[in-house]
């Protein structure tokens, strides 16, 4: 039985050597060297769907502002929230709405100015009654006027 | 027997090893004078690295029929390219920040490990490739990765994270998450 003391007292040793070595190790890998973790994130949204074109009709009336109406559905419009009520991104969405691509479809001058017609918060499901105008400055003029809807 | 054997063996050697050793030690006292060297040690900072601030992409609508990007660079301002539209309710943009402390004027690596791709967590994850961008200044890089610092005057300096990602046609909605981890570490 005897003999087992010395080789255990070896063991030991080396055991406590090989801790002690580990220790020194990982202290001083700890202390020239850290990490960190940050995290990333993104949130994808449903675009916005312009439903319907505006097409202004120009008449011998048009020597100022016309207006046409407008719909849009909003991001994550359709799907039902709680209730049945339209979801949060569905009910309040800030988007702008701009004319542009004011076309002359007629030899006559005509001018259109770009306007900005809606810009803020928009409520419902759809939206409606957003008023587009276009600014003729001649008579006897026909114009489309296209419409971009960006997110605010 | 052969045991007590070993153990004496063992034990009579290393009284002889002390026998020696302390008669080198006595003669050494005995015959030579004290000669002193200068032992110097200096103990550095260790290096640290903390997080300030995450990587926000925020909110974007992705188009029908267009690929798009989404940049945020790294002072955090965002741009889209292609399809996306970015959308501004709700959605506040951030570049990361890491502040990183160690000894004054060191040098150091900075390793970038972690999320090649944002997932949106579903069963069959929808992901969107996610390419680092990284500076050792806010400055609003849009490309490239910093794989090196030096600590200032007070043993401090910050790194920021921005990154492009690439937004797939008709990509799905969702919330989409990833992990980034800096390493930093001492030349």
């Amino acid at each position: 039985m005897r003999p087992r003391v010395g080789y255990q007292r070896f063991f030991r040793c080396a055991a406590l050597e090989l801790a002690l070595m580990t220790t020194i190790a990982v202290i001083s890998a700890s202390a020239s060297a850290g990490s960190v973790k940050t995290s990333v994130s993104a949130v994808v949204i449903a675009p916005a769907n312009v439903s319907d074109t505006v097409l202004i009709h120009a008449s011998s009336a048009l020597v100022s502002d016309v207006t046409a109406n407008l719909t849009i559905r909003l991001p994550g419009a359709g799907l039902p929230g709680p209730d049945n009520r339209p979801l949060h991104s569905a009910s309040a969405t800030s988007l702008a709405v701009l004319s542009n691509d004011c076309l002359q479809t007629i030899r006559i001058l005509a001018s259109c100015v770009k306007r900005m017609h809606k810009d803020g918060m928009l409520n419902g499901d759809p939206v409606s009654n957003i008023m587009l105008n276009a600014a003729v400055d001649t008579r006897f003029a026909r114009n489309d006027v296209g419409v971009t809807v960006t997110y605010n | 027997m052969n045991s007590s054997i070993f153990q004496s063996k063992i034990f009579r050697r290393a009284a002889l090893a002390s026998i020696v050793a302390l008669g080198a030690f006595g003669a050494s006292n005995s015959f030579a004078a004290a000669k002193s060297t200068a032992s110097t040690a200096t103990v550095i900072a260790p290096i640290g690295i903390t997080k300030t601030a995450d990587l926000v992409f925020g909110k974007f609508a992705p188009d029908a029929v267009v690929v798009g990007t989404v940049t945020v660079d790294t002072s955090g301002a965002r741009t889209a390219t292609g399809g996306a539209i970015l959308s501004t309710i709700g959605s506040t943009p951030t570049a990361a920040q890491f502040d990183v402390t160690g000894d004054n004027n060191a040098t150091y690596t900075i390793t970038w490990s972690g999320a090649a791709s944002l997932s949106d967590g579903a069963g069959t994850p929808n992901t969107m490739v996610l390419t680092k961008i990284s500076d050792l200044t806010a400055g609003g890089a849009v490309t490239g990765e910093v794989t090196g610092g030096t600590l200032g005057t007070g043993g401090t300096q910050s790194i920021y994270l921005g990154g492009v990602l690439d937004v797939g046609i008709a990509q799905a909605a969702g919330t989409y998450t990833g992990d980034v981890t800096a390493t930093v570490e001492y030349n």
